[in-house]
């Protein structure tokens, strides 16, 4: 099993693990082949690695050996939330007096889920196999 | 000076009203010894409304099992209060519209007004409620005071939504300060003069302080919460764009379990534009920017 850096990823490229954003929230399953429209996915959802391997099933060159545990939990490789989700979130909760409270806080975390879901789903609405994630 | 609100009230006279079958429906479905053939006569005098319940009943949204063809069938199926809910919110379709302006939009009110409403049903049937079409009309109707601000106040209104920029308020609180009092309230005399059921005023008065209730502390609460989760999911927009403070009384009282939200918010999210789309077919006049409702000269 190889990771690789977004880098490096090539359209042709199968995955051999599927990708989930911070939330878990599955963006494209093992087995599928990349397209130029998941790179830029990735590329959004600031994705560092994935697993996978050429489409005949050979190891890339460059590609770093498994080292186990690594990304961002079960099923995840390490991403970051969508630029302006963050902002946008901080902004419309600025009078919601979160301090201590689970309730409001858990209220902001789903929030800032839905918007960066979305802002996700916007630009592969025409493109197939990634709208899964929504 | 604003107005008081006693005068803001006098000046309801000038805004819409609810068509008098709604108000005559209001008057028979309170009265226990209402048989279904009266109210469905009555119903039926208006042509209109009763095609509009119809179709309402038999969208894929309501999703009832089979084909509703008449109003007697309605009424027979889903009972006297839900039928009088229905009704009422293919009627305040109508009744939220208004001038868009730079500063303030009826429209994304509207939305907002939608998307508490679709929160307020999904919350219900979370929480077991026994009526969400009743929790779907509060949840429509639970701004209206600001609509009401905004049609026969509107200068004041204004420095009501400069406030809201310039100092960041909420607009309850801007509202307090410039009128002394607030929409909730404004909401609450609107409601009784269309002689809305008493739990229903309450719940549409109390949303911002679900502590107050003391006939309707449940559906006032999943208003407030509702209210909250339209918010905070950016639906439409209520005058201001911050999640107001949430009473946590309020939360305790529908004991939901904070891990449900992440289901609750998608839900919500998920029905959103269906329920917007149905509704504003559903209006006489599309309350859009450019066929706006104006109630007053």
């Amino acid at each position: 099993m190889a990771r690789i850096p977004l880098e490096r990823l090539e359209p042709g490229m199968r995955l051999t693990k599927a990708v989930s954003n911070p939330q878990g929230v599955l963006l494209l399953r093992e087995g599928e082949l990349l397209t130029e429209r998941h790179l830029q996915v990735f590329r959004s959802w600031r994705v560092a690695e994935v697993e996978a391997t050429l489409a005949d099933g050979s190891e890339p060159a460059g590609a770093e050996a498994d080292a186990g545990e690594g990304g961002a939990g079960e099923g995840g490789v390490a991403c970051e939330i969508p630029p302006g989700v963050e902002e946008e979130v901080a902004h419309r909760f600025r009078h919601a007096e979160i301090g201590s409270d689970p309730v409001m806080a858990e209220i902001r975390r789903q929030a800032a889920i839905r918007l960066a879901t979305r802002t996700l789903a916007r630009p592969v609405r025409t493109d197939g196999p990634v709208q899964e994630a929504v | 000076m604003a107005p008081r609100l006693e005068t803001l009230v006098q000046h309801i006279g000038s805004l819409p009203t609810l068509p008098t079958v709604l108000l005559r429906v209001n008057d028979l479905v309170s009265n226990p010894r209402t048989s279904a053939q009266q109210l469905s006569r009555v119903v039926m005098e208006d042509q209109s409304l009763t095609v509009r319940l119809l179709r309402l009943v038999n969208s894929p949204f309501y999703g009832f099992p089979r084909r509703i063809s008449t109003v007697t069938e309605t009424l027979t199926i889903l009972g006297f209060n839900q039928v009088r809910n229905l009704l009422l919110t293919v009627t305040v379709v109508d009744l939220l519209g208004g001038e868009e302006s730079e500063e303030f939009s009826p429209m994304r009110l509207w939305q907002h007004s939608v998307g508490t409403a679709v929160a307020a049903s999904v919350l219900a049937k979370s929480a077991g409620h026994e009526d969400r079409e009743e929790l779907f009309v509060a949840g429509l109707l639970h701004d209206v005071g600001k609509l009401v601000a905004f049609q026969v106040a509107r200068k004041y209104f204004a420095q009501v939504l400069q406030l809201v920029r310039t100092r960041d308020l909420l607009l309850r609180d801007a509202e307090q300060e410039v009128f002394g009092y607030s929409h909730d309230q404004v909401g609450r005399l609107l409601a009784e003069q269309w002689k809305l059921p008493v739990r229903l005023t309450e719940t549409i008065a109390c949303h911002h302080r679900p502590d107050l209730a003391q006939l309707a502390q449940r559906e006032a609460a999943i208003i407030h919460l509702a209210d909250i989760l339209s918010r905070a999911l950016g639906l439409g927009s209520g005058g201001d764009d911050g999640v107001p403070p949430l009473s946590s009384e309020a939360w305790h009282r529908l004991r939901l379990a904070p891990s449900a939200l992440g289901g609750l918010m998608k839900e919500i999210e998920g029905q959103y534009e269906e329920a917007q789309t149905l509704l504003l077919r559903q209006a006489r006049v599309h309350p859009g920017p450019a066929e706006q409702l104006t109630h007053v000269s």
